[in-house]
Formats: C-alpha cells, structure tokens, sequence
C-alpha cells in the first residue's frame, strides 16, 4: 500500500477516525492490527519475519534489562544482533553475495561455476525495521532505555504503519514513551499533519514522478547513447527525483503519524542547500545519518582515536551505509565516493574554514559544487551496474547535446526551480512546510493550492517510492 | 522570529479536538476535488481532442444496432494501429451504402480491454451484425488493461473483480480500477495533465511522448501462444455470436511473422477469420512511420485491400 495511492488515503482516513474514538489500550491494538494489515497488503506472509524479530527482541531486551551476569547479557545481545541481521543479511544480500562469489570464482579461473539459483524475494522494509529494532537492544543493552513492558507497546513501536517501511527510522527513546503514553487530539498538530501530507504528494507525485520519467529515459538509453547532454539531464532528474520522492515519503510518514497524535523526527531539511558534504549529511536522511553515526561510527571509535582511525572509520561507516541501500557494487561505490568526500573535507579542514554567510556568493558557489558531486554520486546510486554507471559518465567525453536536451531540461526546470524556492523558503522562515508560520487563513489556502496542483499534475506513472526497494 | 522546533508540533496542552483550520481544509480538498470531477466529466471531451473523439466513437457504437434489411452494420475496434492503419473515411465511403461502418478505436489497449469493453456493448443493447476486431497476436496474447483509464471508459463496474483476475491486478491496482470506473477525473487524470501541460508548455506532448518508454512484447511461444490465442477468439467469437452478430479479427499490418502465424493458426482451429489484408512479404520497413504505425500511403493499401474482405465477410454470416 504506497503512501501515493488512493488505497492508503482511504486506509489512513478511516484508522484515524477510529482510532480517535479508542482509549489509549485499544488505539495501540488497534493501531497495531491497522500496521499489520497495512504490511500484509503486499504479502501476509512477511508478517511472519516481523513477528519472529519482534518476539524474540521483546523478550531478550527484558532479560537483557534484568539479568545480572555481563557474559549472558552480551550473548543474548549477540542472538538478537545476529537474528535481525541475519534476517536483514539474507533477505537483502543472499543473491548479491552468491552472485559476488560466482563472479569471482569464474575470475579466478574455474569457468562454468554455477551458484544455487535461490532467488530471494526482498519483505519492504526490512532494512527499515531492523535498524529500529537494533536501536533498541542496544540501547537496552547500554541501559540507556527501560525495556517495553507490553508486548503491544513494543510491537507497534516496531510495526507502526507510517514509518514501518521506509522510515524515518524512529528512534526507541523517541517514539517508544509516546506509543506508551496517552496521546490527545491536538488541533495544531493535526493541521500541521495534514499539510505534510498534501505537501509530500506534491513532492513525490508532481515532482519525484515527473523527473522519473526523464531520469528513466536518460539511464534506459531512450534519450540515445550517452553524451554530455543526457548525463546532465539524467543527473539532474534523478538528483531531484530522489530528493523529492524520499522527502516527500518522509513527509507524508510524518503527517500521518501526526493526524495520530505521534511525533517523528524530520528526515530531510533542504540538502542541496548544503555547504559542504558534512552538511549535506546532516541534512539528507538524517533518521540514518544519526542511526549510523550513533550505532556504527561511534562504537567504531568515531575521531577518538587519531586522525588515521577517523579516516578509516569514516569510510567504514559510509561504505557499509552504502551498502545498506541495496546489495548493489553501485551503492557500495556511492558509500565511497561520500566517505572519500568527507575524509578530503576533513583533511583540509573545510568545517572549520566555513564562514561564509549562506547567501552570500561564496555560500552559493560551495552549494553548486556540492550539488553537483552530490549528483555525480547519484549516478553510481541510479545505474543498474557498475559498467552501466561507468558507460554513462562515459557520456561526459562526447561533449554533445541531443535535440531533447533543451526541451528536457526545461521540463526539469519547470517542476524543480519551484521546489527548490519552495525550499529555500523553509530554510529562511525555519518550517517544516511552505508556510507554517503564516496566518492560519493563507495556511488553508497553501493547502488547498499543493491539492489541485496535486490534483492537476500528478504524473500518474505508477513509479513506486524509491526507498520501498530498500 | 519564532523558529519552530521538533517540539512545536508535538501534541499540546490545549483542548482536544480538530481545529477550524484543519476542517475548512478538509472540506476545501472534497469541494476542489467535486468541482474537478464535475468540471472533468463534462469538460474533457471537449478539452481534449483524443478524448472528444473517444467519447463520440464510444456513443456511436454503443447505440449500434443490427441492420435493416440488406444493409449490415459493421463495427471495427482496435488500438492506434487501427487508428492510423485503417484510412476511415475511405472505409465507410467504400463500404456504404450496404455496410454502415462504424470505429471505435481507445490507443495503447489490448485484448483484455477489448473482451470487456465488449460485454459492456451488449450489456448496453447495442448489436453490430459484424465485429472486427484489429489486434495483433502479441495484443490478442496481452494480459494487460490500460489501468484507470479503462476503468473509466471501457469498463462495466460489475466486472472489476473479473478484470482484476483476468489481468492479475494486485489489491491497490483493483482498487485504482474501481476508483477510475467512478471517477471520471480519476480515470482521465492523465488525459487531463496532458491537456494542462500543453497549455502550459508547448511542444512538451512530445517530449513527454518520447520519454515515455514503449513496451515490447517478448517474442511468443507457440506451445504458450496458439492455446492462449484459440481460447480468446473462442470466447470473443461466442459472446459476439450470442448476440447475434459475426466475429472478425483483422490482423493489423505488421512486420511480426510469429504474431500473424499463431493468430491465423488459432483462427483455423476455432474458424474464426482472420483477415490478413497486407501479408508481411507485401510490406517493408518504409511503410511505416516508427516501425508500428503505417503510413498514410500504406494505410490507404491496407483499406483497400480490407474492403472486399469485410463485404465478403458481411454477406456471408
């Protein structure tokens, strides 16, 4: 059930206004059961690896909580670790890795070696799902969370229908007190949860579905074979497809939990805004950002321990961040590329020399450069191979421009320039959505006007959430 | 200024309830969307040419009915190769005044679209005396419907649990089916963003056209394909027979040797014609335009040759 179809908001319209009419016991069974419902609508059978992650974290974060020998508590931590990834590492990497192994083997001189033709169906979300639960036995584990006393409780702090399958990833310390305290019907912030909502269909359905159609044709070789002119363009959609699908899904996750009375971290604030790539990370999927930073670079070492281990531990943590996206060389060299960025970024101290005022020419300039390596990057993240990314910016020596480069550009241009000013507009005015701080009269009219651009542009090409395949 | 922070939209202190902003917005989202649907409903015909005519075809053959002494009534269905392939104009006048001619062309559909766009016309009482049907093997072969927009203009409501079967739907595309069935803006919305954009942008119909990636159909496989394909002109031919008419299928002209073979085969075994006015060995690359869609030259030889075919075909139920 994608958060862009008329299913979902027939779905959301009607948990919302029962769940409204529940004491806070029965809103979270209720709220649990709608989560299922929601996540078997694809396949009921993937209800049962949430169930068997769910129970087992419940009950080894209880024990974990309460038993008194380290050495046990580590092992029941390890069981978990190992089941979710394991999960996770299965469902996820079997095929990349068995096809890796085949590859290499065949490299190494043993033609015809063929691996197990097991192909494994990937349950959405699972990388979502497992990182939360992850966040939560650790944080048990380091005693810096109480474990959930409810079963209920837990599970729909795990399954929650609006961030179960492509997050924000919530944080245990975050959404947990709220699934287990009582929530009330607060009239702003289901305002402010509506306009999410209208305001992330716009992204995704106007502008992450309109640059699609470009992207696609650029990457899938209909704008003809690569040169100058269409690896722009195919940068450029899909830079601004990405954004606007993920943030847009982000939105509507966030909206939706707030017409429940629940409040989610902000996952994207503005990132090609972003001065430095440091900055574009504290910007983009920042649920993820802060997740590996908190539970992998950190416990890694983080920049504790000298200048070469900080290197390391950077390329590390962005190599394996890569890696989560999707079992693909072409995210794990998008990993790369980031890290090698941030390790030069902190080699020439290029944080600490920013003084720049962010409009002034010299803040302009720096966010054109990041924007576009931040592009370059896309391009590894986009293309089906490594040899497909490789022979597309081979384009760049061709410097041509196809006849279908201008009027390409000036569809892009016509559904970007107005989400990049809608976006500059938040940075200035500090919102979570155009026009949060005006009056409550020009708030109804914004809404109503991403309706019927939503309504009248929507692109209708059935492109799925990219973050859904992750 | 007053930034807000993570904790300004976190649930107050204040009175529960909805406030009057978020129902006015509620309400101003249904009203936008009625006065959108009313305005889609008896607007985009005349807002959009293919849509005008989709609609007008749709009416005309809804209302056929069996002829009247030696004059028959002859009704041809198919996608753009039936469009741009068959010269009307001259069908008709080459046909009239014995056959009345009549076409009802929706583009991008395939045999699914057809079989229920077909219950629908005899649910609605009209009654050809002869139907053709142009599509290709590969289109006969198709599990595919052309979405929302043929919930909407070719689809009966009660069918939509069938078509869902038939076409494998998934539960949120059957919903989207019913959705289009009842909404005339659901079902055109992309109708309607086409005409909004070329107002808006001129010259994008054909960026956007050219961007839009073109499906083509796997190679077919005998073993799959002749069962398959007998199996529809069979069930076409008994729902057409049922009410009294004459079925047809005219294979439109194609450069496709596999389709052609494995339609006239399945054609033999279940005596359904299946007319072939250009055979494959009369056409080259040059008579059509983007490899699918004939010329307008070759398109006036593939008429001429389909006229004593269907005169034939019609004098002979």
């Amino acid at each position: 059930m994608f958060f862009d179809t008329p299913v979902y908001l027939l779905f959301l319209a009607i948990v919302v206004a029962v769940y409204w009419r529940l004491n806070r016991v029965r809103q979270n069974a209720f709220l649990l059961a709608a989560s299922y419902f929601f996540y078997g609508w694809w396949d009921w059978r993937f209800l049962i690896l949430i169930l068997i992650s769910t129970v087992v974290d419940f009950f080894a974060a209880r024990y974990i909580a309460t038993c008194p020998h380290q050495l046990q508590r580590r092992g029941l931590l390890t069981l978990s670790l190992v089941l979710n990834f394991g999960f996770l590492g299965f469902f996820k990497y079997f095929n990349f890795f068995a096809d890796s192994l085949a590859a290499s083997l065949s490299a190494l001189g043993a033609p015809g070696f063929t691996h197990s033709v097991l192909r494994i169906v990937l349950p959405p979300g699972i990388s979502f799902y497992t990182f939360q639960a992850v966040a939560y036995i650790v944080d048990v584990y380091r005693r810096k969370l109480k474990p959930a006393e409810s079963f209920v409780d837990y599970a729909l702090f795990i399954s929650f229908f609006p961030h179960l399958v492509a997050g924000p990833i919530q944080r245990p310390s975050h959404l947990l007190p709220q699934v287990q305290q009582p929530r009330k019907l607060d009239g702003d912030a289901f305002f402010d949860g509506l306009m999410l909502i209208l305001s992330g269909l716009f992204r995704k359905c106007v502008v992450a579905d309109s640059c699609a159609m470009v992207a696609d044709a650029a990457f899938s070789g209909r704008m003809g074979t690569p040169n100058a002119g269409t690896v722009l363009v195919g940068m450029y959609a899909f830079a601004w497809q990405i954004y606007a699908d993920f943030s847009g899904y982000s939105d509507m996750a966030r909206g939706s939990a707030q017409l429940m009375g629940f409040h989610f971290m902000v996952n994207f604030r503005q990132p090609y805004l972003a001065t430095s790539l440091q900055d574009f990370w504290r910007r983009w999927h920042i649920s993820l950002s802060t997740w590996l930073r908190d539970y992998l670079y950190i416990p890694l070492g983080g920049s504790r321990e000298g200048e070469v281990k900080t290197y390391r531990n950077l390329m590390s943590t962005m190599l394996l961040g890569g890696l989560w996206h999707g079992a693909n060389w072409t995210f794990v060299i998008w990993g790369g590329i980031h890290g090698l960025g941030l390790s030069i970024e902190r080699l020439l101290g290029f944080e600490r020399r920013e003084r720049s005022t962010p409009s002034s020419l010299h803040a302009w300039i720096r966010r054109i450069v990041i924007f576009h390596l931040a592009g370059l990057a896309w391009i590894f993240f986009r293309a089906q191979s490594l040899s497909a990314a490789v022979t597309f910016l081979g384009g760049l020596n061709k410097l041509e421009f196809g006849p279908q480069f201008g009027p390409a550009l000036a569809f892009l241009a016509t559904y970007t320039i107005p989400l990049f000013a809608l976006d500059y507009a938040l940075e200035v005015r500090h919102e979570e959505y155009p026009l949060q701080l005006s009056t409550a009269r020009v708030r109804v009219a914004a809404g109503l006007a991403f309706t019927a651009v939503t309504l009248a542009f929507a692109a209708n090409n059935g492109a799925a959430f990219i973050y859904f395949q992750f | 200024m007053n930034t807000p922070t993570l904790e300004s939209t976190k649930p107050s202190a204040r009175a529960p309830g909805m406030n009057r902003s978020s129902k006015l917005l509620l309400v101003g989202v249904v009203l936008l969307m009625a006065v959108l649907e009313v305005s889609v409903r008896f607007g985009i015909g005349r807002a959009s040419r293919i849509q005008g005519r989709i609609e007008r075809e749709d009416r005309a053959a809804l209302s056929i009915q069996a002829g009247i002494g030696s004059t028959k009534s002859v009704l041809i269905v198919g996608n753009s190769l039936l469009l741009e392939g068959v010269d009307f104009p001259l069908l008709q006048e080459s046909l009239a005044p014995q056959i009345r001619a009549s076409r009802f062309a929706v583009e991008q559909t395939d045999y699914l679209d057809w079989y229920y766009w077909l219950r629908r016309l005899y649910r609605h009482g009209a009654r050809p005396d002869v139907l053709i049907v142009s599509l290709t093997g590969a289109q006969m072969f198709a599990d595919d419907v052309r979405g929302e927009y043929f919930g909407y203009q070719m689809m009966d409501t009660r069918d939509f649990l069938r078509v869902s079967r038939d076409a494998g739907l998934s539960a949120t595309q059957t919903f989207s089916l019913l959705l289009g069935n009842l909404s005339a803006f659901y079902g055109t919305r992309t109708e309607t963003r086409k005409v909004l954009l070329a107002r808006l942008i001129p010259g994008v119909a054909d960026l956007v056209s050219s961007l839009v990636p073109v499906g083509v159909a796997p190679p077919l496989e005998r073993e799959l394909a002749v069962p398959r394909l007998s199996g529809r002109l069979a069930e076409m031919d008994r729902m057409v027979r049922a009410h009294g008419g004459r079925f047809i299928l005219a294979e439109p002209a194609s450069l496709n040797l596999l389709g052609l073979k494995y339609i006239s085969e399945a054609g033999r075994k279940t005596r359904v014609p299946v007319l072939e006015p250009l055979p494959p060995e009369s056409l080259s690359l040059r008579d059509f335009r983007d490899g699918f869609h004939l010329t307008p030259e070759a398109a006036s030889r593939y008429t001429s040759a389909l006229v004593p075919m269907i005169r034939e075909a019609a004098g002979n139920p």
